[in-house]
C-alpha cells in the first residue's frame, strides 16, 4: 500500500472513530438525575414499544419520547419487543414501566369503561395500566346505562376529561389512511367512516362510462382469510369480505338491525323497521323487522333467525360475541317480524353492540349447531367451522374461493336495500344503487406488489403506503382518498409503580411530548395529533376540548413547564443549572 | 533393426506464473524394434514428462518448444489431438502405477478395458470381452474378475489389470511409468517378471520409467539416465554398468544396493537438483559435480556418442575422447 | 443392505422425534402468548380464558407435550389456531404450490448449473469460464428480494410481459376457462418467479459442479482415459462428470428439501401461495399447530431426501456398500 493511501484510510478511520466517540459523550443536560419526592433517585425505566419491522412509527415514537424525557433527567431507554412478547409482558405479567400501545376500532367507545376500570385489574384484564379511580369507575358504569344520547355524550366527555387530567395514558397520534382508486373504472366513491372500500362505498359506486354490468370491482388485500366463519374470525381483512355477504357496515361489526351514524352517534334503522322501543321499567325492548328481507337462498329473514343467533351464541359461549349477548336474559320472537328482548341490566351495549350483531340463518346453522353439540369442545367446533358457502342477506353472494389467489362475490340482485336511500346521520343520504356486478378480492403478499398492481390496473382500489403518495399524485388515473383512522396510539403507564403512580409526574412528561413533530416527521403530515383517548375521527364521542398539553410549544417551553410541575410536586435533581 | 522411436533434441517447458520451467532440454535417443529401454533418474528429473511428451498427454501449460518425436518414422509433434487419439493406446500405450488412481472407481475393470478396445477397433462388444478375457489369462487374473470394481482388487491384481489394459489394443510401444512402485517386494518381482515375459513374447518396444536403477537393470536392454531435464547418459545396460561415465551415473549406481543384495556403501549425491526456472548456464549437474572445471560452468556439454551406442553429455567424458 | 436400511429407518424415526420435540419446546419458550393475536378489545376475561382453553394453552407444558406426541403418532397435526382448519390440509394445499414452483426451479437450476459447470471446468482458464464463474458468484450473492422486485418491475410492470405475481389470473379463472387455458395461465405466472429462482440458484450448482469437476479432472483415471485415446466427450461425460456428480447428489437431496422451506422470499415477492409464506405468516401469528406441522413435514422431507441420497449414492459409487 502506498503511503498516501495509508494516510487517507487512517484519516477516514480516525474521523469515524472521533464521530463515534463524540456521539457517545452525553450531551450536557440542564437537568440530571431526577430525585423522587420520597428522596430516592429515580431508577432506570424502560419505555416498551414494537420492533421497527412490526411498526416503524410506534418504534420511532418511543425513541424520540425517550430522548425528550431524558432532558429532564429521567433515566429512560426505549426498548423494542416482538408483539406477542409485548402483549405478554404488559397484559399478562404486568412487570413494565411504560409502554406504547394502541386502541380504538369501536364506533361506540365502550373501552372508555373497561380500559380504566378497577374491575379489569386482574391477570388477563384490559386495564393493564392498573389505573384505580373509584370516581371514574362509578361515572363510567353509569355512562353505560345512559340511554339519552346527549347525556351519554356529556358523560363521555367527562370521562375523557378525567383521563386527560390524570394521564394514565397519553394519546399520541392517529395516522391517516390513504386509499387510492382507479378513477377510470369506478366513480362516486364514498369517503366516510371506513374509507372508500367500506360497505357503503361499494354499494354506492358507479362504473365510469355508463353501464358496464359485466364489470368486476377488483380489490387487493394483503391477508388471505383462512376462514369465512363470522363466529370465529377477528381479523379486519376477513371482515372486509364478510361484511358484504352479511350486510356489514363497519370492519368488525356487521350492522344488522341498526347502524350508528358517525356524526351523531344515533341509531339508524337498517334491517329493523323504525325506532327501537325500550321499556325502562321492565327493562325490555321491542324491535320490529323490515318485511321482505331475504337470505341469498331466497328464504325469508325473520325474527326466528335473530332469536336463533342470540340463543346459539349464548349456548355455545362464542367468545367474539359474548358481550353482545351477556346482557340479554331472554329473547322472544313475538311474531315473524317482532322481537322482544329481556335484558339483565341496563347497558348501552344493547344499543351499540347487540343491535349491530351478526345474524345467522337458522336453517343452515341449526345443522352445524347439532353437529357441534356432539363434539368434545362445541365452542371450538362452532367457531372454527369451515363454511364452504357463507350464506347472508347482504348485497353480495359468495361465489368462489380459489385458495391462495382470490375470493369472488357476486351481486345479489334481490338485495332488499338495492336502490334504497340510506340516511347517514349527518343529514345526508346515500343511494345503494349496487352497480358492482362482482367483487374480486385478490391476495397479495406484500404491499409493494399490491401498489404496483394498482398502478398496473390489476386492481381498482387498495390502501397505499405514504412513500408512494407522490407517485400516485402524479398519476391522473389515480385518486387518493385520505380518511381518519379509528385507532390512536398512546403511552400507557404502569400506575401501580412509583413514580408512574403520581399524576403530577405523568402530567409533566406529557408536556414533553411534541405530537406535531410525530405528525410532520414520522408521518409526513398524514396523521392527526390526538389529545383524547377516543380518536378525533369518532366525532360524536370524542371530546374536542381535551387539553392539548402545549401544542405548538417549543421544547424549551415544554421543559420549563414540566420542571415547574415536578418541582411543585416535590421532585428535585442531582444537578440542575 | 529399425528404429521405432526416435527423439531428436526434444525441448519442453511449463508456463508458470513465475516464468517458464525448462522441464526437458536437449533430449535425444532412439529405441529399436524389440528393445526395452529404461529411464532412470531422481523424481522431478523429467522422466514422466518425457513419457507424457511421447503420448502428447501434456497439461495445458506445457509446450514442446523444439525437437521431433518420430514414431514409426512419423513426427508426432505437429500432430493434432484428433490424430494423436488414434495413435494412443493403439500405437503407444502406457502402464500406469496401480497405486495411482489409474482405474475409474465407478466402472467395472473389465468394462474399462473393453472401452479402450472399442474406442479403436470396430469390433463387437462380445469379441472385445473375449479379448479381455484372454488378456486376463495372459497377465494371470481369473477372467471372472472382469465383473469387479477396482476397489475389489488387491494392489497386485490391479497392476496386472492395468498391464492387461495397456496391452488391449496390441500396441507397438509401451511406456511403463513406475509400474511397481508402492507394491510389496514379492509382488513387485512377479510384476516385473510378467512385464519382461510379455514384452519379449509380444515383441514390443518398451520404455520403462523408474527411479530404481536395479529394477531397470533387470528389465531393460538399454538405460537412459536423466538429470534435471537432460538425458545425460544412454547406453546398453551392460555397458553402462561396466563403464558408467557421467559423474551422476556413477553416483547413482553407488547410491543403490547392488543387484546381489549386498549392501555396499551408499553414496548419495550431495546437494539439490537445480531450479529449472533458472537452470545453470553450463552443465546442469555442475553445482553438484565433484569433477568440475571452468568449462562446465559456462558451456552446455553436447550429447554425443562417445563409444558405440554409448551416449554422454559431459565435458569430462568428451575430453577423454 | 437390508440391515442398513432398517437401521437408517430407526434412526430417521428417532431423529424425527427429537426434532419435533425441539420444535415443540422452541415455541413454548418464546416469550409471547399465541392467544394474544386472537384477542379483540371487546372480549371479556371469560372469553379470553375460553380461547386459551380452546388452544390447550391452559394445560401444563408436560401435558401439552404428551398430547402433542400422542396426536403426532396418530398423524393428527391438530387444527390451525388462526383458521381452525386441519393443519394437514393446509400444508398439503400449500405444499403442492411450492413443489410446483420451487421444486421445478431447483431441478432446472440444478440441470443448468451442472451443464455449465461441467463445460467450464473442461475449458479451464477460458474467457467463458471466467464469465460464468463471475456471473454465478454474482447471482449467487445477489439479494433475492432486490432481484425479484427488479424482475417484477421490468418484466411485469414496465414491459407487461408477465403478470404481477400470484399463481393465476383471477379474472380468467372466474369465467371457468378450459383446461388448456388454465395450464397456459399457470405457466405464464410461473415463468418470472421460476427465472428469478433459477438465476439465483444455478450459480451455486455451477460453482459446486465446476469445483468438483476440476478436482475430478486432476484424478489419474482421467489421464488414463485420455491415454486410452477416448473421445473428449466420453472423457468429459463418462469419466469426469460421472465422478464429479457424486458430491452433487447429496447437495441435490438437500436442495430438494430446502426448496420447500427456503421458498419464503420468492413466495412473498411474487405472492405465490406456498408453504414458505405460510410458515412465515404462521410464525408471526404464533399459530403453533400449523408451524409445528409444517416443520414436521419439512423435517420428514429432509430426512427422507437424505436417506434417498445415501441409497442413491451407494448405487452411483460402487465403493460404498452398506
Amino acid at each position: 500500500m502506498k503511503l498516501r493511501q495509508f494516510i487517507c484510510i487512517a484519516m477516514i478511520f480516525a474521523f469515524s472513530m472521533l464521530c463515534t466517540i463524540l456521539g457517545h459523550i452525553p450531551q450536557a443536560q440542564a437537568y440530571q438525575g431526577l430525585i423522587l419526592p420520597s428522596g430516592e433517585k429515580m431508577a432506570p425505566m424502560e419505555l416498551l414499544t414494537l420492533t421497527p419491522g412490526a411498526d416503524p412509527t410506534l418504534n420511532q415514537e418511543a425513541v424520540f419520547i425517550a430522548e425528550w424525557w431524558k432532558k429532564i433527567g429521567i433515566p429512560v431507554t426505549a426498548k423494542a419487543m416482538e408483539k406477542g412478547a409485548l402483549v405478554k409482558k404488559i397484559f399478562w405479567a404486568r412487570d413494565y414501566d411504560a409502554t406504547i400501545w394502541y386502541l380504538g376500532g369501536e364506533r361506540f367507545p365502550s373501552y372508555m369503561q373497561y380500559y380504566f376500570s378497577e374491575a379489569e385489574i386482574y391477570e388477563y384484564g384490559w386495564n393493564f395500566m392498573q389505573y384505580k379511580n373509584p370516581k371514574y369507575d362509578k361515572l363510567s358504569s353509569d355512562w353505560l346505562t345512559l340511554l339519552d344520547r346527549t347525556k351519554a355524550q356529556q358523560s363521555a366527555f367527562n370521562l375523557q376529561k378525567i383521563i386527560a387530567d390524570e394521564n394514565p395514558q397519553i394519546p399520541l397520534i392517529s395516522d391517516t389512511q390513504l386509499t387510492a382508486y382507479n378513477n377510470t373504472r369506478w366513480k362516486n366513491w364514498i369517503n366516510q367512516y371506513g374509507g372508500p372500500q367500506s360497505f357503503d362505498s361499494i354499494c354506492a359506486i358507479d362504473p365510469v362510462g355508463g353501464d358496464t354490468a359485466k364489470d368486476i370491482l377488483k380489490i387487493g388485500i394483503l391477508k388471505e382469510p383462512d376462514i369465512l366463519n363470522p363466529l370465529g374470525t377477528g381479523f379486519s381483512d376477513t371482515w372486509t369480505i364478510i361484511n358484504n355477504i352479511y350486510n356489514g357496515g363497519m370492519w368488525n361489526q356487521p350492522t344488522a338491525l341498526y347502524r350508528i351514524a358517525p356524526g351523531s352517534g344515533e341509531l339508524i334503522p337498517f334491517l329493523a323497521d323504525g325506532e327501537l322501543k325500550y321499556d325502562n321499567a321492565a327493562n325490555t325492548a321491542i324491535v320490529k323487522l323490515k318485511k321482505g328481507i331475504k337470505w341469498h337462498d331466497g328464504t325469508k329473514l325473520t325474527a326466528a333467525d335473530i332469536k336463533f343467533t342470540i340463543d346459539l351464541i349464548k349456548e355455545f359461549k362464542v367468545p367474539n360475541y359474548k358481550d353482545c349477548v351477556d346482557i340479554i336474559d331472554k329473547i322472544e320472537a313475538l311474531d315473524d317480524y317482532t322481537l322482544k328482548y329481556h335484558l339483565t341490566k341496563k347497558n348501552v351495549n344493547f344499543y351499540n353492540k347487540t343491535m349491530m350483531m351478526i345474524i345467522l340463518q337458522k336453517q343452515k346453522w341449526s345443522v352445524i349447531a347439532k353437529e357441534a353439540k356432539a363434539k368434545e369442545d362445541p365452542t371450538k367446533y362452532i367457531s372454527q367451522y369451515q363454511i364452504k358457502n357463507p350464506m347472508g342477506a347482504g348485497p353480495f353472494k359468495f361465489a368462489d374461493w380459489k385458495k391462495g389467489s382470490y375470493i369472488l362475490l357476486e351481486k345479489n340482485s334481490d338485495w332488499f336495500f338495492k336502490d334504497y336511500t340510506m340516511p347517514i346521520g349527518t343529514g345526508g343520504t346515500l343511494k345503494f344503487d349496487l352497480k358492482v356486478d362482482k367483487i374480486l378480492f385478490k391476495f397479495y403478499a406484500s404491499s409493494e406488489l399490491r401498489t404496483l398492481a394498482l398502478k398496473n390496473g390489476d386492481i381498482d382500489v387498495c390502501s397505499i403506503p405514504i412513500a408512494s403518495m407522490d407517485d400516485f399524485k402524479a398519476d391522473k388515473k389515480m385518486t387518493i382518498v385520505e380518511w381518519g383512522n379509528d385507532w390512536t396510539d398512546f403511552i400507557g403507564f404502569n400506575c401501580s409503580k412509583a413514580p408512574f403512580n403520581d399524576p403530577a409526574f405523568r402530567k409533566a412528561v406529557h408536556y414533553l411530548i411534541d405530537k406535531d413533530f410525530f405528525v410532520e416527521k414520522l408521518q409526513q403530515g398524514y396523521a392527526v395529533p390526538q389529545h383524547s383517548v377516543i380518536p378525533a375521527v369518532n366525532q360524536f364521542w370524542s371530546d374536542p376540548k381535551c387539553p392539548t398539553y402545549g401544542a405548538g410549544w417549543s421544547m424549551k417551553k415544554r421543559i420549563k413547564k414540566a420542571v415547574k410541575i415536578l418541582k411543585k410536586a416535590g421532585y428535585t435533581w442531582e444537578s440542575e443549572n | 533393426m529399425d528404429s521405432v522411436l526416435e527423439i531428436k533434441n526434444l525441448q519442453m517447458s511449463y508456463d508458470t506464473s513465475e516464468g517458464p520451467v525448462s522441464a526437458l532440454d536437449n533430449v535425444s535417443f532412439t529405441i529399436m524394434a524389440g528393445e526395452a529401454m529404461g529411464l532412470v533418474g531422481e523424481s522431478g528429473c523429467g522422466k514422466t514428462s518425457l513419457g507424457m511428451c511421447i503420448m502428447k498427454l501434456l497439461p495445458g501449460n506445457a509446450k514442446i518448444t523444439h525437437g521431433e518425436i518420430f514414431f514409426n518414422g512419423e513426427d508426432i509433434v505437429p500432430k493434432t489431438e484428433d490424430e494423436m487419439r488414434k495413435i494412443r493406446w493403439k500405437g503407444i500405450s502406457m502402464i500406469f502405477q496401480a497405486a495411482m488412481n489409474a482405474l475409474n472407481p465407478v466402472y467395472k475393470v473389465g468394462d474399462q478395458i473393453i472401452e479402450a478396445i472399442m474406442a479403436h477397433d470396430t469390433i463387437k462388444k462380445k469379441e472385445a470381452k473375449e479379448k479381455v478375457s484372454d488378456l486376463y489369462k495372459l497377465v494371470g487374473i481369473d477372467p471372472k474378475r472382469m465383473e469387479n470394481y477396482p476397489h475389489e482388487y488387491s494392489g497386485g491384481m490391479r497392476q496386472r489389470a492395468i498391464i492387461a489394459m495397456a496391452l488391449a489394443c496390441d500396441p507397438k510401444f509401451i511406456i511403463a511409468d513406475e509400474p511397481t512402485t508402492a507394491l510389496d517386494v514379492i509382488v513387485q518381482d512377479e510384476i516385473i517378471d510378467e512385464i519382461k515375459i510379455i514384452q519379449k513374447k509380444l515383441n514390443m518396444i518398451m520404455m520403462y520409467i523408474s527411479h530404481d536403477i536395479s529394477v531397470i537393470a533387470e528389465t531393460c536392454d538399454k538405460i537412459g539416465v536423466m538429470y534435471a531435464g537432460n538425458l545425460i547418459e544412454y547406453a546398453n545396460t551392460l555397458a553402462l554398468f561396466d563403464n558408467p561415465l557421467h559423474p551422476y551415473t556413477i553416483a547413482l549406481m553407488s547410491s543403490f544396493p547392488s543387484i546381489e543384495g549386498l549392501k555396499t556403501k551408499l553414496n548419495p549425491v550431495p546437494g539439490e537438483p537445480p531450479n529449472l526456472l533458472n537452470p545453470p548456464k553450463g552443465c546442469r549437474f555442475y553445482p553438484r559435480c565433484s569433477y568440475t572445471r571452468e568449462i562446465c560452468k559456462n558451456e552446455r556439454p553436447e550429447f554425443v556418442e562417445i563409444e558405440t551406442d554409448h551416449f554422454l553429455a559431459c565435458h569430462r567424458g568428451i575430453s577423454w575422447k | 443392505m437390508g440391515k442398513y436400511i432398517i437401521g437408517r429407518i430407526v434412526q430417521i424415526i428417532i431423529t424425527f422425534f427429537i426434532v419435533i420435540s425441539i420444535i415443540f419446546l422452541m415455541f413454548r419458550v418464546m416469550p409471547s402468548d399465541p392467544s394474544s393475536f386472537l384477542l379483540t378489545p371487546s372480549m371479556t376475561a371469560e372469553a379470553k380464558q375460553t380461547i386459551r382453553k380452546q388452544f390447550g394453552l391452559d394445560e401444563p407444558i408436560a401435558v401439552q407435550y404428551v398430547i402433542y406426541l400422542k396426536n403426532f403418532i396418530h398423524g393428527d397435526f391438530g387444527n390451525s389456531f388462526y383458521s381452525g382448519r386441519p393443519v394437514m390440509s393446509i400444508i398439503m394445499e400449500k405444499m403442492l404450490n411450492t413443489i410446483f414452483l420451487s421444486t421445478t426451479a431447483v431441478i432446472l437450476s440444478y440441470l443448468i448449473g451442472i451443464f455449465i459447470g461441467k463445460a467450464i471446468a473442461w475449458k479451464r482458464g477460458s474467457k467463458a469460464e471466467k464469465f460464468f464463474v463471475i456471473l454465478g458468484l454474482w447471482f449467487y450473492t445477489t439479494f433475492t428480494p432486490w432481484l425479484g422486485i427488479m424482475f417484477l418491475w421490468i418484466f411485469a410492470f414496465k414491459l407487461k410481459w408477465f403478470p404481477l405475481g400470484g399463481m393465476i389470473t383471477p379474472e380468467k379463472w372466474i369465467f371457468d376457462p378450459s383446461l388448456f387455458e388454465k395450464i397456459c395461465d399457470l405457466g405464464h405466472h410461473l415463468i418470472l418467479p421460476l427465472i428469478t429462482y433459477v438465476v439465483l440458484w444455478f450459480g451455486s450448482y455451477l460453482l459446486l459442479m465446476r469445483n468438483s469437476m476440476l478436482e475430478t479432472l486432476k484424478e489419474d483415471y482421467i489421464l488414463t482415459a485420455r491415454a486410452k485415446g477416448l473421445k473428449e466427450k466420453v472423457i468429459k461425460n463418462r469419466h469426469a462428470a460421472r465422478n464429479a456428480m457424486l458430491p452433487i447428489v447429496t447437495a441435490f437431496a438437500i436442495s430438494i428439501s430446502f426448496s420447500i422451506a427456503g421458498a419464503v422470499l420468492i413466495e412473498t415477492i411474487f405472492s405465490w401461495p406456498g408453504i414458505g409464506r405460510t410458515i412465515v405468516e404462521a410464525t408471526l401469528r404464533q399459530d403453533y399447530p400449523l408451524v409445528q406441522g409444517a416443520f414436521a413435514v419439512i423435517t420428514m422431507v429432509v430426512l427422507l431426501a437424505n436417506f434417498a441420497a445415501d441409497i442413491a449414492y451407494s448405487y452411483l459409487d460402487p465403493r460404498i456398500t452398506y
